[in-house]
């Protein structure tokens, strides 16, 4: 409260200062005063706060120098109220002593702002996020007397209607030594319907056991889409896990059309077409990343939208930025690529490998593009 | 010739006054301008808090408190006494809380209306300077809206959050939406975490819990971990709770987080009998979550991370070698996650913080001011402005 009381006086103070400095003079001329940003010591005290962005993006000082109080000069260069206000980041800048969290939050939203929010650059291939949102879940539980770890996978995460899903388990002793022994298990259809009994078999006598699931039958039938889990038990060490995998139908699929081209920004912007197969609209996601030619990871972008049935292009842009601090030149690759429909829970393409590369654009053209 | 020289002598003089004048407006100013910029540089803290599971924070009445008295309240008796804000607040600060209905009777998950959509409404509430709705024992800790934004998060706190936080972003998957009874609903994730500078996590199940996963196997129920607590059925609350990567809440966020996280892991098992959960949870772990989802690591959460953040290849349960896997910040399953600490506590004193002055473990990309305090009061630290 003695905080908010203070800064209002100060305010009003501010106030009444600006008005006494730009109160017209007879004998004044409207070149002879020099700019007051130069009398102000705090570090970007001219930073405008945009209340809807201020934590991710900051106005340039150039951009307020243009906002008055009313009745002010339009050439006058003196700042507003607004101008003083800071943002939060720019209250944290000008705290005199910073704790070493205080530093790392100002690092970091410089190094966030630097892209569009919906991009992410990443250096190594294993932070892509494509590919960890697709990488198996391999568990591993230990049972109680910790004499034995049972490991359990399955070849993918997302799976579409159609599939064989195929899952693995192996358990070790103590030493890390694989145990021959038997395994049931049991298939679960959205954690309340069992289905059926499974058997795992070590068929070719390495210690791993596996099971095959069908998700489409000899008939043609379907499993149901949704999450099914594979509960594994080991009764003899008395340990027991589960992999669980989500069965999906997006209900829409890429048709393999690509283009590109650079935006009036200087972004380069790839555009994916995708054909709605199901008659109602849904909400979609796709998810892109993109590497150079000689398969140097650059960064990920994303969109989402509501579509109807039929084709649409969707479209990718890749920060110019982000692009220029790879230091990599034109052609792009766009390497991994998936689509979702997005519900409860959501229903995951296949992670797609479109092998597309981009027209030749050099760093250079990007770069002029957003000049 | 005399009248001129008279003017020029008259001009000069006026000139000279308004050049006194004039710069002791200037001067005025200046010193407004850096008196406000001072008192904005210091402008209070404010920390939103949001609980963890089994609270129905939706009841605000008189003394009924159940979402403000979650930080103070205790499942072991040695706690008793002991409240987050005590070690948290410095003076200055202030502290909104938020209250949502995180009971097993009601099963609502991350992704619900009840939920995150009940929480992002409540943040913004608070960051406009309305109040939280609730009475703080401590006066004049109400948020006002131009007091610098955190968000503290514990246990089922920090998955809502994730939520949130990653679909925040224009593009992401469930952007600015939650789900009720009829379907989506539109609920502003983005001005909610619009001006938020940091979130911590304090014993977060951002990767599930084992606990969840050993309630929906249905196998050999362990009446060590607390049934009431986590609920004797497989609810949806409960189900999203699960470690498998498929009902994770980082299968359900876009590209990026709205906000930056700083993880904080506790590693102490519970006080007395209770302690014995731990030896059913991979790795080391704060008695209910396992250390790997606390600190957000990628890969599963049963991962055997030892309290340095690191996995390494053990024989008979002695760890030896260089580390097979790092928790670094490198290695994170979200983005925008970063190390804070791993220390010395428990799934309760992480709320209470009960436990004063724990120990802890240095760790890749940790950050360490605060060292030696509590969750609660090295966020005091190093948020103090």
């Amino acid at each position: 409260m003695n905080k908010t009381v203070i800064t209002l006086g100060m305010a009003t103070l501010l106030a009444i200062s600006i008005y006494l400095v730009t109160a017209k003079d007879p004998a004044e001329s409207s070149d002879s005063e020099p700019a007051l940003f130069a009398m102000q010591s705090a570090p970007d005290a001219g930073v405008e706060i945009d209340t809807r962005s201020e934590i991710k993006s900051e106005t340039a000082l150039a951009t307020t120098a243009s906002q008055q109080l009313p009745g002010q000069d339009n050439t006058s260069h003196s700042p507003s109220i607004k101008q003083v206000m800071m943002s939060p980041i720019e209250r944290m800048r000008a705290i005199q002593n910073k704790t070493e969290l205080q530093q790392s939050v100002l690092a970091e939203h410089m190094e966030f702002s630097r892209y569009a929010a919906n991009n992410q650059r990443f250096e190594t291939e294993q932070n892509d996020p494509l590919i960890k949102r697709y990488q198996v879940d391999e568990r591993t539980t230990l049972n109680e007397d910790k004499t034995s770890a049972l490991t359990v996978w399955s070849d993918k995460k997302f799976y579409q209607q159609g599939d064989t899903i195929v899952v693995y388990a192996r358990l070790q002793d103590a030493a890390g030594n694989t145990i021959n022994t038997e395994f049931a298990g049991q298939l679960i259809f959205n954690e309340s319907k069992n289905l059926q009994q499974l058997m795992l078999q070590d068929t070719n006598g390495d210690g791993i056991y596996s099971t095959s699931i069908q998700t489409q039958t000899d008939s043609g039938d379907m499993l149901d889409t949704g999450v099914y889990k594979i509960l594994i038990v080991n009764r003899l060490n008395k340990v027991a896990d589960a992999v669980a995998v989500m069965l999906s139908n997006p209900g829409a699929v890429f048709t393999g059309a690509y283009r590109d081209r650079a935006s009036v920004n200087g972004d380069l912007l790839i555009e994916v077409e995708v054909e709605v197969e199901q008659k109602t609209r849904s909400r979609y996601y796709l998810q892109g990343s993109l590497y150079s030619s000689t398969n140097d990871p650059i960064g990920s972008s994303q969109y989402a939208g509501e579509l109807g049935p039929g084709r649409h292009w969707l479209p990718l842009t890749f920060d110019q930025k982000m692009i220029l601090d790879a230091g990599e030149p034109g052609p792009y690759l766009l390497r991994n690529l998936a689509l979702s429909k997005v519900d409860i829970p959501v229903h995951r393409s296949e992670l797609l490998h479109p092998n597309y590369y981009t027209q030749s654009y050099s760093e250079t053209t990007l770069a002029a593009l957003s000049k | 010739m005399f009248k001129t020289n008279i003017f020029k002598r008259s001009k000069t003089r006026c000139q000279q006054a308004h050049g006194k004048t004039k710069a002791i407006r200037s001067l005025l100013l200046a010193s407004a301008v850096l008196a406000v910029s001072s008192a904005q540089a210091m402008a209070a803290n404010c920390y939103i808090m949001v609980h963890g599971h089994g609270t129905n924070g939706s009841i605000v009445s008189g003394g009924n408190q159940p979402a403000l008295d979650y930080w103070k309240s205790y499942n072991f008796s040695t706690y008793q006494g002991s409240n987050f804000f005590n070690a948290l607040l410095n003076p200055g600060d202030n502290y909104g809380i938020v209250g949502y209905d995180s009971t097993d009777a009601s099963g609502y998950p991350y992704y619900r209306d009840e939920t995150s959509g009940e929480i992002a409404r409540q943040i913004i509430a608070i960051k406009q300077g309305n109040g939280d709705g609730y009475t703080h024992p401590e006066s004049g800790t109400q948020c006002s809206a131009t007091d610098n934004f955190w968000i503290v998060s514990h246990s089922q706190g920090a998955q809502q959050m994730m939520f949130i936080a990653g679909n925040a972003i224009s593009g992401s998957p469930y952007y600015n939406t939650a789900f009720g009874n009829n379907g989506a609903v539109s609920v502003d994730y983005d001005a909610a975490m619009n001006g938020i500078l940091g979130v911590f996590t304090l014993g977060g199940a951002i990767t599930g819990t084992e606990g969840a996963d050993r309630v929906c196997n249905g196998n050999w129920l362990d009446a060590l971990i607390n049934a009431a607590f986590l609920g004797k059925d497989c609810n949806d609350s409960v189900r999203y709770l699960q470690t498998n990567d498929v009902y994770t809440v980082r299968n359900y966020i876009g590209n990026n987080l709205a906000a930056p996280f700083y993880v904080m892991g506790g590693y102490k098992g519970f006080p007395g009998l209770e302690g014995a959960s731990s030896g059913l949870l991979a790795g080391e772990d704060d008695g209910y979550i396992n250390l790997a989802s606390q600190m957000s690591c990628a890969g599963s959460a049963k991962r055997n991370l030892w309290d340095d953040l690191n996995t390494y290849r053990t024989f008979f349960g002695i760890a030896y070698g260089s580390p097979t896997f790092r928790c670094n910040n490198a290695n994170k399953g979200t983005p925008r996650t970063y190390n804070m600490a791993s220390i010395y506590t428990d799934h309760d004193a992480e709320r209470n913080a009960g436990i004063s002055g724990p120990g802890y473990t240095s760790i890749e990309n940790g950050i360490s001011c605060g060292n030696g305090q509590n969750m609660a009061g090295r966020i005091g630290t190093c948020t103090a402005n």
